[in-house]
Parts: structure tokens; C-alpha cells; sequence
């Protein structure tokens, strides 16, 4: 029989979307087991009123706060006052706060929706007819122009009128690739928080930079983040949701969906959802569904016509005994958290059987001196388990490198010497990998590349378990993220501000250069050949040079030493920087901005 | 299904690759990863697929999941309620923007239960730009349309895609399975084999399905006869068992008999980068001492490193035996 689908229209302001649960909801379609109700928990659990976010309190307070404040005083006039920047890590209700608080007081959200755009071969096939291709942020830019120009939306307290108050809702920020859309957006930003007549409210999801997902630098959003903060935007930072309220949660939706799940199977999913709500909702949609089944199959008599039905038949039952930990590789889990640090903790822990003799060679030629022997592992192979994670060998790495002294004994120098012998060896086979895009690299490469981060994981998990002789005693240790991140996205930062203040006071740089020096620039490009005849400038830049590199090194800040525009320093700190295609250009550009002088 | 398909073209199927022509229609035939295998089940019964993120790696069965559920949930209307699209398309921005939204917005009759899928294969090589113009589409359209993403690293999904999905993971097939399916379809095919070569078939593949059929096609179309040395030779691969007597020999302390067997395998023409290939899986799946496997696996990586850098001498392969046997006598007793 079949039906249409339900093509209800796109919940049409598109604020229709809600997506976190409430807590203590009595669902009202208990229609479940037949599969037949086809909604994403997602939604059909979604909260319907503030009371059930499972936010922190004293967010959403902080929200209301800031709401209300500005509907009563509708003359906030503050630049950047009308501005309210959500931030958070995905999945923790950062829309849904919104949302939630503005069906409370009564507030009309105007979102800005980003246009289906025209493709670029329609605009070369059509370009005649209007199909006109633009840019999402040249498409922003618009909206915003119109949005500062015209106030077409009421401002503030009309609420008693009973008409309700817009507010500008934005939360699909156009996307930017490079450093100069990063700097129309930041711009476009700017004069939005500057100039703004009425409340508005910027939802941005943060991405954290750690984890596997941190060689993919998403442009613009830190940069956009720190317009709108430093024009005065108030900015309210939400937290990942805590792995109790979610249990609670699940817990209750799953009682209302009849699966029978085992509180451990819960607590689970919440534990390694990594605090976003959403995404414990999906797995644990996905979860149940064997289980439901089983329900229903009691009930109607389920009939599988094939062989497949004993295997599931085990694995339903293997599910709700789940906590007997049978299963090494959880299928559930967002990213890699979870099965990371399901390896890292076999790895740290080293559990060894303790009660079996020391092993012995098979080989009887072979019998091994004493400090060299060891327990059994108590545990699979530890390749295997590293294939089961599916962890990234430069993360287990530099996950092990940050934590392995927590579980070492205080005392044993000797063993943790050992340890990080092997894990600098597994740094050596890993540099080798060749870093970012392997688009260039022919097949040849990749498996050769793979090979050594292979063999360098199994260095660096099997080092650290053979040389942990004298494990500290076991205590509840958590596992900390490596700090080697943060300072490598430090010195990205800083690498990304020098060179872009560089940027900045280059065309000023051209014209205010000193008449004797600006006709010998072309020979001193190169800094290779320094002429001899500019002694005390080039000294002082010499040794101003060093300085810079020196800082970009130790990480020190480079506000300081970042003189008084120079043309020559600004060659050598970017000659030592990452991209030197970027340095030749600006020389060039230099070069000929003074030609253009000395023709003057 | 699967037969009837396989008999009314069995004359085109003729050049088929083995890969295609037995890729599974239907969940219940996907080899491996029970787990996930069982759930998928369920939803192709009751329909409502949440979005999902295959991940895992190659030859696992992620795209063939995608397929056989997509065609399982909607029957017929397969052809109108599914976009599929993978590396080989477009999908840019706003090809994502545009494309996936209109077909979102396209009305198609389904049964209730059912979606429109999307269908995104590779979805690790998509710029994080198209990944994010994604995000937002994946949920207003939701109550008419859902996601199936296959990649092979998840952590290449952006995040806010991650929360936005279940995620199931496919893990390596395990041997025994390889051969289970490899004997099916030898026998569906009538390859003259023996034992040991479907073994050494295994043995190249390395839990990927798809490498272990294209490498049992390649040598019964080469050979007619699938042993050991014919597979081998067709995978142009060193033998693993010469390489786990040069192991053998070198955990034995026999420095002699090891470089014996090395030059052996050296003279058959094998590049190093071959050798030390072979011999590293050797490696990580001998039996040995602790201690043992982890200095053999350090320098046998080291000793990679150094050929993939280009120093693919017998001096250098020469020499990893050396230190291998010296690392040997250094734990002694």
C-alpha cells in the first residue's frame, strides 16, 4: 500500500528543526517495533520547551539573560551590543537553546538561508537567461548590506504590542577558503556587529583541532570568531553535554521506545559520544534497531528466510549481555574517541598474566637472558588491536608520548628511557610519511608510506608495553590529550599572524622606503648575496631576523620584536616560512611598487 | 535476486571482473562484520535508516552495505529515490548546495518507513567546504531524505557531519572468511585449484575482498591453475615462505643459511622495496618472543625507511639481517 511519502515541506522558516531532548517528555507517537514510523530519534525526541534541554542551567541562563536584557532596553546602542555569538563543540544544543528560548519569549526568528546557488555550468550555458553565478559570500555580503541598511524588521519591544520580535538568526556562515574571503568575511562580520539595529544571534560550531580531524583546518572560523569578539559581540561558550545527563536521557528514551537495552550498553554510548548529545541519539537509534527487532519477532513471529538468522540470533543475545566486554571493537562512537582510547588504555595499563611463567623461546637454542623476558600479554596481538581501532599511528603516538609517565613507577628511570627510545624510533618511521595531501604521490608511495606507519605503531605500542617493567601502582588515571597539539596549533597561529601582519604593512613598506636603499632592492632579494656597502641597517636587521626566527621557534610572542615595517626582514622571515611560492610573489609585487617609485 | 541476475546475463557476464559479478545484492550476503551486517539487516526489513558513516578499509564491503540496503529499502523506485554520488563525480560546494538540495526537494511515492537516500561513496576525499554546505541540508531535509557516507577514515568527516550520524565501522576481514566466499565463487567458476594456492591467495589479499578476488581472476586467467607459485607470480609478490625461512634462520642466530635464502629471493629479480614488503608481514605475524618482535619490527621498519628513501641495495637488505641476528645474541642468555 504504498503512500506518499512524507514530503512535509522543509519544516518552512526552517526553524522547525529542534533536535535535543528533554528530559521527563512522554512521547506522544509510541509507535515503535513496526519500523514502519519513519523519524530520526534526533527529532522525534527533540525538546519542546526549555525545561527539557539538558544544557547547563546557567548557560541557557546566560541566554535568557542577554535576550532579555536586550528586548527590555530596545535602545542598547553599545557597538556590538546587539550581538550574541553561541559557540560550542557539535551536538551539545547550541541551536536548540535558541530555539527553545525564543519560542518562550515569544521572539520570530529571520534566518539567513543560504540561496541554492546556480552551478557554474549553468552560468556558462545560461549566463543569457539570468542565471548568474555568485558567490555564497558575495551573497552574504548582500544579505547583510540589506540587513544593516534597511531595518525592515521591527526593533525591539513590540512584544506587548503583541506582535512578535525578530531577531536575525545566522548559522550557516558562507564558507571561505582562503585569506583573502577570510578577510571579506571577517569584514563583513565587523560591520554587521558594528552596525546592527537589531538583536541578532551567530551560532557557530566549533571544530576542536584535535584528534584525527585536525589536519583539516577549516578556514575562516577562528578568524570569524575573533572579529565578532573583538567588535564587541557578547560571546556565550557552550560545553559538551556530560556523560550523566546523556545516560539519563537515553536511558529514558530508550524506555519509551521498548528497546531493552542494558544500562551498561547506555552508559556506553554516553561515555564515548565525547559530550555530543546527537550523535549518542543516533547510535543509539542505530543500536536498538536489533534490538527492537527482537521484540517484535516474539511477537508477530519475524520469519528470516535465510542462514543469516542464527548469526543474528547470537548477536541479539551477545547485545544485551554486552557488558561481558566480549566485543574488542565497539561499533559505535563518535570518530576515533572511543576505540583510542580503548587501545590506549591496553597499552598503558600493560596487563600482563602475572601467574604464567616468564616466557620462553620456542626455539630451545635460544634462551633469553633475564631482562628481557616477560609475562605473557594479557591481551590480543597488539597489531591486531591497532587495526581494530582504526587509529591514526601519529595520534597513538603522540597520545602515548603525553601519558605513558603516568604509568610508569616513579623510580624507574631506566625503564622510562626505554619507552621513549622506542616511541622517538616510531617518530622517525613516522616522519617519513608523507604529511598532508597525498594527491601527488603515486600508489607506490602510499603502500611504502603505509608500511612504515604501520611498523611504527607496532614500535611504539609494543615499546612502550615491553619496556614498562615497573608499572606505577593502578590508580584511576584519566587520559590527557597531547600538548604537542597545542603547541603546534600555536605555532600555526602564530605562523598565520606574522604573515599575515606582514601582509598588511607591505604596500606602506614599498613607499616609505629610504631613496638610497630602495634603488639596490632588486640586487638584495637574495639573501644569499648581501652588499657589502650597507653595514649598520643590514647589521641591525641582521640581528632584528634572528630574533624573529628564534621566537617563531621557541614560540615566544613576536609583537615585541616585529619592528617598524622593513622590507629586508620581512624577506627573511618569510623566506624561513612554510610557503615560499607566496614569498616570490611579494617580492615581485615590491619590486615593482618601487620601480614604480624611481620612475616617479 | 542475485542468481537470477548472475543466469539471465550470464553470456554478457563473460569479461565481467569476479569483483562485480559477485558483489552481493543483498545484505544477508555481505561477508564479515556479523554486527553490523545483522543491523543493517533489520533496517532493510523496517526501513527508517537513521545517517549513517560507513567507515573502515578497503575491500571491507562498505560501498556493497550501501548498495544491497539502498536496493533492499526501495525496491523499484531505486532508480528516482537514490542520488548517488562518488569521488569520480562532482561535488563541490555547490554541487553539493544545489544538486543534493534539489533532490531533497524532489517529491518521489515511497512506502511509509521509506527515505530517499543519498548515497555519498569516498566521502573522505570531500573538501570540508562540501562537507559543511552538507551539514545543514542533512537535517531540514531529513523527514524525506537520508545519508549513507562510506569512507575510509572517519576522522576525515568533518565533526558537525560526525554528530550528525551513527557510525559503523567495518573492520578487516578475517581469512577464514576471504576463503569461505574465494571457494564459492571457484566453484561457481569451476577453477581448477589447490589448497594451497586459494591459501597464498588469502595470504596476498590481507583481509581486502576485493584484492583477493582480482588476485584469484588474475592468475586463473593467466595460468588456468591456481597454486602457489602461479598466484604468486601473478601478484608478483617474494614468497612468504622463503621470507619466514630467512626470519627462521635469523631467530635462530644463522646468519649464513639467512643471507642464503636473501640472496635467493634477490636473484629471482624482486625489488627491495618487495622484499622488505614481504618480509615486514612476515614479521608482525611470526612467532616469537616479545622482545624479539619488537626489535625485528624497529628494524625492519628502519630498513624500510631507508629503501623507500632509495638505498634499495642487497647491502642494505645484507645488513638488516646482520643487526636482526645481533639483536639476538644481545638478549641471549
Amino acid at each position: 500500500m504504498p503512500q506518499v511519502s512524507k514530503s512535509r515541506p522543509p519544516s518552512g522558516s526552517g526553524r522547525g528543526r529542534k533536535r535535543k531532548l528533554l528530559e521527563g517528555e512522554p512521547v506522544v507517537d509510541a509507535e515503535v517495533g513496526d519500523g514502519g514510523q519513519g523519524e530520526l530519534w534526533v527529532e522525534k525526541h527533540a525538546p519542546k520547551t526549555v525545561s527539557d534541554l539538558v544544557v547547563h542551567g546557567k548557560k541557557v541562563g546566560d541566554v535568557r539573560r542577554w535576550l532579555e536584557s536586550r528586548l527590555q532596553d530596545p535602545g542598547w546602542r553599545l557597538p556590538g551590543g546587539q550581538l550574541l555569538l553561541l559557540t560550542g563543540p557539535p551536538g551539545v544544543g547550541k541551536s536548540a537553546v535558541v530555539c527553545m528560548l525564543g519560542k518562550e519569549l515569544g521572539l520570530e526568528y529571520f534566518e539567513w538561508k543560504t540561496p541554492t546557488p546556480t552551478q557554474w555550468q549553468e552560468h556558462v550555458h545560461h549566463g543569457f537567461t539570468g542565471h548568474r553565478y555568485t558567490s555564497k559570500l558575495d551573497e552574504f555580503e548582500a544579505f547583510v548590506d540589506s540587513a544593516r541598511k534597511f531595518p525592515v524588521l521591527p526593533v525591539g519591544s513590540c512584544g506587548s504590542s503583541g506582535r512578535k520580535v525578530k531577531v536575525l538568526l545566522i548559522e550557516d556562515l558562507p564558507h571561505v577558503n582562503d585569506a583573502a574571503q577570510t578577510q571579506q568575511l571577517c569584514r563583513i562580520l565587523h560591520e554587521l556587529v558594528r552596525s546592527v539595529c537589531f538583536i541578532t544571534v551567530v551560532v557557530m560550531t566549533d571544530v576542536s583541532e584535535d584528534g584525527g580531524g585536525r589536519n583539516m583546518r577549516l578556514w575562516g572560523l577562528r578568524e570569524a570568531q575573533q572579529t565578532l569578539e573583538a567588535a564587541g559581540a557578547t560571546k556565550i561558550v557552550f560545553n559538551p553535554v556530560t556523560p550523566n545527563s546523556i545516560k539519563r536521557l537515553l536511558t529514558k528514551i530508550a524506555a519509551t521506545e521498548k528497546c531493552r537495552l542494558s544500562g551498561d550498553y547506555i552508559s556506553a554510548i554516553a561515555e564515548n559520544c565525547g559530550g555530543d548529545l546527537r550523535h549518542a541519539m543516533s547510535s543509539l537509534q542505530f543500536q536498538c534497531t536489533g534490538h527492537k527487532l527482537r521484540s517484535t519477532k516474539e511477537k508477530e513471529s519475524f520469519e528470516f528466510g535465510n542462514a543469516r538468522k542464527s548469526a543474528l540470533d547470537d548477536n541479539v543475545i551477545r547485545g544485551s549481555d554486552f557488558e561481558a566486554g566480549t566485543s574488542s571493537s565497539p561499533t559505535y562512537g563518535r570518530d576515533n574517541i572511543f576505540s583510542l582510547y580503548h587501545a590506549l588504555g591496553k597499552f598503558l595499563h600493560n596487563k600482563r598474566h602475572t601467574d604464567q611463567p616468564l616466557e620462553a623461546s620456542q626455539e630451545s637454542l635460544l634462551i633469553l637472558s633475564e631482562h628481557y623476558r616477560r609475562h605473557p600479554l594479557n591481551m590480543e596481538v597488539p597489531e591486531r588491536i591497532l587495526s581494530e581501532a582504526q587509529i591514526e599511528f601519529p595520534t597513538l603516538a603522540a597520545f602515548l608520548h603525553e601519558n605513558v609517565l603516568d604509568f610508569v613507577d616513579e623510580e624507574a628511570v631506566d625503564d622510562v628511557a626505554d619507552i621513549f627510545t622506542y616511541l622517538g624510533d616510531a617518530d622517525i618511521l613516522l616522519s617519513r610519511r608523507p604529511r598532508g595531501s597525498s594527491s601527488s604521490s603515486s600508489l607506490n608511495d602510499i603502500s611504502s608510506s603505509h608500511i612504515a606507519a604501520l611498523a611504527a605503531g607496532s614500535v611504539a605500542a609494543r615499546g612502550v608495553l615491553f619496556a614498562n617493567t615497573h608499572p606505577a601502582p593502578r590508580k584511576w588515571q584519566s587520559v590527557r590529550a597531547p600538548t604537542l597539539w597545542q603547541v603546534e596549533r600555536l605555532l600555526s597561529e602564530k605562523k598565520d599572524s606574522t604573515m599575515s601582519r606582514l601582509q598588511a604593512t607591505r604596500v606602506p613598506v614599498g613607499a616609505a622606503l629610504p631613496s638610497q636603499l630602495s634603488s639596490e632592492v632588486p640586487s638584495r632579494c637574495t639573501p644569499d648575496s648581501p652588499p657589502e656597502e650597507e653595514d649598520e641597517p643590514m647589521d641591525d636587521i641582521r640581528s632584528l631576523t634572528a630574533d624573529c626566527i628564534v621566537d617563531l621557534d621557541t614560540l615566544e610572542d613576536l609583537d615585541d620584536d616585529l619592528p617598524h615595517s622593513n622590507t629586508q626582514e620581512q624577506m627573511h622571515v618569510l623566506d624561513r616560512g612554510p610557503s615560499n611560492g607566496f614569498l616570490e610573489d611579494d617580492m615581485e609585487e615590491d619590486e615593482d611598487v618601487i620601480e614604480d617609485d624611481d620612475d616617479d | 535476486m542475485a542468481t537470477t541476475v548472475a543466469a539471465t546475463s550470464l553470456a554478457k557476464d563473460y569479461d565481467l571482473p569476479w569483483v562485480e559479478k559477485y558483489r552481493p545484492h543483498k545484505v544477508a550476503d555481505i561477508v564479515g562484520n556479523q554486527d553490523v551486517v545483522a543491523r543493517l539487516q533489520v533496517i532493510a526489513q523496517g526501513g527508517n535508516m537513521p545517517n549513517l558513516i560507513f567507515s573502515g578499509p578497503p575491500g571491507t564491503g562498505k560501498t556493497t552495505s550501501i548498495l544491497a540496503l539502498a536496493h533492499e529499502l526501495l525496491g523499484p523506485n531505486f532508480k528516482e529515490a537514490v542520488l548517488e554520488l562518488n569521488a569520480s563525480d562532482d561535488r563541490g560546494i555547490d554541487v553539493v548546495r544545489n544538486k543534493i538540495k534539489m533532490f531533497a526537494q524532489k517529491k518521489v511515492t515511497l512506502p511509509p518507513g521509506r527515505h530517499k537516500v543519498v548515497l555519498l561513496d569516498e566521502a573522505d576525499s570531500m573538501t570540508s567546504g562540501a562537507q559543511q554546505a552538507l551539514r545543514r541540508t542533512m537535517e531540514i531535509y531529513s523527514n524525506t531524505t537520508r545519508f549513507a557516507l562510506a569512507c575510509n577514515l572517519s576522522s576525515k568527516i568533518i565533526e558537525p557531519i560526525q554528530s550528525r550520524c551513527a557510525i559503523v565501522r567495518f573492520s578487516r576481514l578475517s581469512d577464514s572468511e576471504i576463503l569461505d566466499r574465494l571457494l564459492r565463487v571457484v566453484e561457481a567458476e569451476k577453477v581448477a585449484y589447490v589448497p594451497e594456492g586459494l591459501e597464498a591467495v588469502v595470504f596476498t589479499a590481507d583481509g581486502d575482498m576485493r584484492q583477493a578476488l582480482n588476485n584469484l581472476q588474475a592468475t586463473f586467467s593467466g595460468f588456468q591453475f591456481v597454486n602457489q607459485d602461479n598466484v604468486f607470480r601473478v601478484c608478483d609478490q617474494p614468497h612468504p615462505l622463503l621470507a619466514q625461512h630467512i626470519i627462521k634462520h635469523c631467530v635462530a642466530g644463522n646468519i649464513d643459511d639467512a643471507y642464503v635464502g636473501l640472496k635467493q629471493l634477490y636473484d629471482l629479480g624482486y625489488s627491495a622495496t618487495d622484499i622488505i614488503t614481504t618480509l615486514f608481514r612476515v614479521v608482525k605475524n611470526y612467532e616469537m618472543v616479545e622482545f624479539l618482535k619488537l626489535e625485528f619490527i624497529r628494524e625492519v621498519g628502519f630498513a624500510h625507511m631507508r629503501i623507500a628513501d632509495g638505498v634499495g641495495t642487497l647491502l642494505q637488505l645484507s645488513g638488516l639481517l646482520a643487526k636482526l641476528c645481533k639483536v639476538r645474541e644481545k638478549c641471549k642468555a
